[in-house]
């Protein structure tokens, strides 16, 4: 009788012990999933930064690389400023459409055979007037994802400004949580 | 006859006390995870970068004034920082708040103890052309 008393309780001992264990282990396999991907996500703030860099600072190379799809084939440097960094140029902007997501990324220098890199930059002024995007859909299934937070002006044909947010998110396809 | 009873208390201390140690073991290899620092001054850094070449580069109006345009002179920034102060405003995300100091005067909130501050000294042409030393700081709450 006692025995069997023992035997319930031992059971119902370890029971407790094996659920807390199993939650335990799901939740912080979940965090630790979750931190590392932050994690490789911030390693690609240096390559944001410096793609933000290039296009509100810099006019491209050549400078009329937007006047047409040859043009804009042949450029070295994607750049969006109109001369003064920060400050862009709507046709320029306009002119990131000529690209395709796989042909914007390899313009601005990350080509990658494997094509393990995703590019997406989001323009939009803060009025709403002015809206552009290019690049690939945000990935719905991960979290591996760095956004790069960045201010310019759009100058607009008729000479007017817009101030703008850029957004620039760069992750990597095959790595990250996807809860 | 009332040992197996005492052990079987035992066994349950015992399962209290392992899922303890166990959470405190994963909890101490979490927090020595690698932290994302998406919230790292820098950052900061590079978002008052963009704010003063907006102010300095974009073209000046009554409702958008760029920063030389509001500190030529007294009367001018008297009329013009309370619109340049609500387009810094505007241009940050959500969290981040600005504190501006010039020659003319201040704008924006001043940073409480213990947060994030990018404190950037720039120089500003005022409207005699007399060099004028003011400080952008951002911080995040």
């Amino acid at each position: 009788m006692d025995d069997a008393a023992f035997s319930i309780d031992f059971t119902a001992a370890y029971a407790v012990l094996a659920v807390l264990l199993a939650c335990t282990f799901f939740t912080a396999a979940n965090a630790i999933s979750v931190r590392y991907t932050a994690g490789y996500a911030d390693e690609l703030r240096p390559l944001a930064e410096r793609l933000g860099d290039i296009l509100l600072k810099s006019p491209g190379e050549p400078e009329d690389w937007y006047m047409g799809p040859s043009n804009a084939s042949h450029a070295s440097i994607i750049g969006l400023s109109e001369g003064d960094p920060n400050l862009l140029s709507s046709y320029k902007m306009d002119s990131l459409y000529l690209f395709n997501a796989t042909g914007l990324k390899t313009a601005l220098g990350l080509a990658d055979a494997g094509e393990r890199y995703g590019l997406r930059i989001e323009i939009e002024s803060l009025d709403g007037a002015v809206s552009r995007t290019v690049g690939y859909p945000l990935p719905p299934d991960t979290k591996d994802v760095y956004k790069s937070y960045r201010m310019a002006a759009i100058r607009e044909p008729d000479g007017t400004c817009r101030d703008a947010r850029i957004m620039i998110y760069m992750w990597r396809k095959d790595v990250g949580a996807t809860t | 006859m009332g040992r197996p009873r005492d052990e079987a208390a035992v066994h349950v201390l015992e399962a209290i006390m392992a899922s303890v140690l166990i959470m405190a073991a994963l909890a101490y290899v979490n927090a020595s995870m690698p932290v994302p620092s998406s919230d790292r001054p820098d950052d900061l850094e590079i978002l008052s970068s963009d704010v003063l070449n907006v102010l300095q580069y974009r073209d000046n109006s009554l409702e958008h004034p760029g920063l030389g345009f509001t500190l030529s002179s007294p009367a001018r920034w008297q009329d013009s920082s309370g619109a340049l102060g609500a387009d810094i405003g505007h241009m940050l995300p959500d969290g981040v708040f600005y504190y501006l100091e010039t020659p003319c005067g201040v704008l924006g909130q001043k940073p409480v103890d213990g947060v994030e501050v990018c404190s950037r000294p720039f120089v500003a042409c005022g409207g005699d052309g007399k060099m004028l030393d003011c400080r952008m700081i951002l911080w995040r709450a």
